[in-house]
């Protein structure tokens, strides 16, 4: 909660006018509908589980969606992937240590996500705060599974974000923004997860978007 | 030494030997001339175990019911499970390829298969053919279908075909506290079982090597005051036990009871714990102990065994070794190990009474250097149920566990002393309710020519240490290899670390008793292919 309260606060602090300004990028009147590509360096919240696995507690995740904005409403729909091959593991005190086992975790987020545009600031930015729901689709395989050992689970969980666009080109802006995402009901209940007494599947992450102006 | 008994009605008598003679630690050591050969062969005498093991046992079943079914593979009506996307057909010779075609056409249409194909090409080895089908298709229903046509000879799935080892040796039915532990998956998992690691055994000796040993037989008077006569000068023969494998599979071997290099076992004890952690399996029909087919398997039969004898059994201290099975003993035992590289040592012994600062000095060096240590719980629980030093000492070192024992039916064998130090627990057995098959089998030596001191003086004669037979041992000494032997196996796997190796064999282990740890079961009973498997994310 920590870190969801810090990502507020950015965002708090990056939507305050500061002075006026000459707006270069008309804010759009009516509907307007953009296609983009997103890649999110996240770090995941239940990092003891994840350093143990794959060695590192921070994973890069592909994606795409679509950015509807009405005036200085916006709301976005987005997918991506997390995907990293690691080896099953234990923990011990704070250090975690494979076994050799290889084990292959899928994630793939579906977001949805509501938010605010701010006027434009200085240097062309255009900050933004947003919150929303995702679905999340887990999936954990190893070759040397059994039926029923392998895992796959899907579970709601809600985002937050704060961050700022600018506008490249006619035809592109490009964006950053920080976000939390918070996703229980997967992880906690069994495995290396339930050992150190982690359950959140989510993290913070900073995504940088490439954006189609249409 | 933590034997609570052994078969055939001849219970372990507390031999309270007086003897004359008898060196006293680096005293007046009497001496032994030792010459190991390998020249000379085990006689083969009694198999213990004669019948089989019942068709409906539960061990039986689990066997049966083994499936080794990767994620991608799709279960079938029968059970089975089989790979999606193929068929397997074989067509009459005399089918025309446009009848064969129209063959397929129809049953995929009647299996309502999306899609078939033949493979243009047979594959390399076969005399049938590949049709490949839609990923969601029903494979055997697409069978089902083709095995109607005329020109189909048969037709089925592609199922599945996996690795099912279940050793060879001819007594491994016997064994139930393999299984228990679920060991078998655990060798499909790792099957060079701890190829490349050393478990040395402090106990009473190993039969690992062919050698004649002369000693000289003192005159001693047993724990009812009944005086034995001195046998003089005696020529002994010893053998290997054919089924811990060849010499060049025990290294750096010594005897701390005699103090040289030949750590032959005068006792059984050893030979047995021995053979729990690393008897050959799956021998059963490449040769090895001929005469039993194999005989019985070992948890990580691929280990180095380190044989360390640091405990005196009774012909030890007839023979007046110079040393004897002390704290002092023990703890040198466990620094020499150290030493010489073991990765895990294996100490089926213990006593009780006042704490041992010398032996737990020695574990901490032991784990301090990475040496894992397993330490048998203790057999006094209807005995005062008096607290076990040495393993408690394991309680508080991690890297160091203690182990009770339990029976085949997962409950605490009547003899396994309890306390909040048990941190694991392991198949000992109890031949209580269930006969000498609740015990745990290993070959050893023939008991019936090692115990001549337990005759009247009148029967009384020298022993034979060249005949090995199986027995059924219980115990928490035999509860202990169980845990040295997975730790060598997670081990192999490339956890380093004692305590790691301990962290990962309490995560997994199967709660037994009251949730959680207790003075019973510890963390519960040792899981092998769990162990070996580790934990993912989620599960």
């Amino acid at each position: 909660m920590r870190s969801a309260a810090l990502v507020f606060l950015l965002a708090t602090a990056a939507a305050a006018p500061l002075h006026a300004q000459t707006t270069t990028v008309a804010e759009p009147g009516g509907l307007s509908i953009r296609p983009y590509a997103a890649l999110s360096m996240q770090r995941f919240a239940a990092d003891a589980t994840f350093d143990a696995i794959f060695g590192s507690a921070t994973g890069a995740l592909p994606g795409g969606g679509v950015l509807v904005t009405r005036r200085r409403l916006f709301v976005e729909v987005e997918a991506s992937r997390f995907r990293r091959n690691g080896e099953r593991a234990f923990a011990s005190d704070e250090d975690g240590f494979g076994v050799g086992i290889p084990l292959t975790v899928t994630i793939t987020p579906i977001e949805i996500t509501a938010g605010y545009r701010f006027r434009q600031q200085r240097f062309s930015l255009t900050p933004y705060v947003g919150a929303g729901l995702g679905v999340y689709r887990y999936r954990e395989e190893s070759p040397a599974a059994e039926p029923g050992e392998d895992v796959s689970a899907t579970h709601a969980g809600w985002v937050m974000m704060a961050g700022a666009e600018r506008q490249l080109h006619r035809y592109l802006a490009v964006s950053a923004d920080l976000r939390y995402t918070h996703v229980p009901g997967i992880l906690g209940q069994g495995g290396l997860s339930e050992a150190v007494g982690e359950s959140n599947l989510g993290g913070l992450a900073i995504r940088f978007r490439f954006i189609v102006l249409r | 030494m933590l034997r609570s008994s052994y078969s055939l009605g001849v219970l372990t008598v507390g031999l309270a030997l007086s003897t004359f003679g008898r060196g006293t630690g680096g005293g007046q050591a009497a001496g032994r001339t030792v010459t190991l050969e390998r020249t000379v062969h085990a006689l083969q005498r009694g198999i213990i175990p004669a019948e089989g093991q019942s068709p409906d046992s539960l061990e039986r079943k689990r066997r049966d019911g083994l499936q080794r079914i990767v994620s991608s593979d799709r279960g079938a009506a029968a059970g089975a499970a089989y790979v999606p996307g193929r068929v397997l057909v074989k067509f009459k010779d005399d089918a025309p390829s446009s009848a064969r075609t129209l063959a397929v056409s129809a049953a995929s249409a009647r299996a309502r298969a999306t899609r078939a194909t033949l493979s243009a090409t047979r594959p390399s080895h076969a005399n049938f053919d590949t049709l490949a089908i839609g990923e969601l298709d029903d494979p055997e229903a697409v069978a089902n279908a083709l095995r109607q046509r005329t020109e189909v000879e048969y037709a089925q799935a592609a199922y599945r075909v996996r690795r099912r080892f279940v050793p060879d040796d001819r007594y491994y039915p016997l064994q139930w506290n393999l299984p228990l532990i679920d060991l078998e998956r655990a060798w499909d998992l790792q099957p060079a079982a701890g190829s490349t690691k050393i478990v040395a055994v402090l106990d009473t000796g190993i039969a690992f090597a062919d050698a004649t040993i002369g000693v000289h037989a003192y005159a001693f008077v047993d724990g009812d005051g009944i005086a034995y006569p001195a046998l003089g000068d005696l020529t002994l023969r010893f053998v290997a036990a054919p089924e811990l494998g060849s010499s060049s599979r025990f290294v750096d071997p010594y005897d701390f009871i005699w103090n040289d290099n030949a750590p032959v076992d005068m006792d059984g004890h050893g030979t047995h714990v021995a053979g729990t952690i690393g008897q050959l399996t799956n021998n059963g029909s490449a040769g090895g102990d001929s005469a039993n087919g194999g005989g019985t398997a070992g948890v990580a039969f691929n280990v180095k065994i380190m044989p360390v004898k640091v405990l005196d059994g009774p012909w030890d201290i007839i023979f007046g070794s110079p040393y004897e099975g002390t704290d002092d003993t023990v703890a040198r035992g466990i620094r020499y190990a150290t030493d010489r590289g073991a990765h895990v040592i294996n100490m089926s012994l213990g006593r009780t009474g006042p704490p041992s600062p010398v032996v737990e000095d020695a574990i901490r060096y032991a784990v301090g250097r990475g040496t894992f240590v397993a330490i048998a719980g203790g057999n006094g629980y209807e005995d005062g149920n008096a607290v076990e030093v040495l393993a408690e000492i394991a309680s508080r070192v991690p890297g160091a566990v203690s182990v009770a024992a339990v029976t085949r039916d997962r409950q605490r064998a009547y003899y396994s002393t309890t306390g909040s130090y048990i941190e694991l627990a392991a198949p000992g057995g109890a031949f209580d309710s269930q006969g000498a098959k609740g015990g745990i089998l290993q070959q050893t030596l023939d008991l019936d020519l090692v115990d001549r001191f337990l005759l009247p003086p009148s029967q009384f004669s020298a022993p034979r240490f060249d005949a090995l037979a199986y027995y059924y041992f219980t115990g928490t000494s035999q509860a202990t290899p169980h845990v040295s032997g997975l730790a060598a196996m997670l081990m192999q796997q490339g956890v380093g670390s004692p305590a790691a190796v301990e962290a990962a064999l309490e995560q997994v282990a199967i709660d037994l008793g009251p949730p959680g740890r207790d003075p019973t079961f510890g963390y519960g009973l040792v899981s092998a292919r769990a162990a070996l498997r580790g934990l993912g994310l989620a599960r």
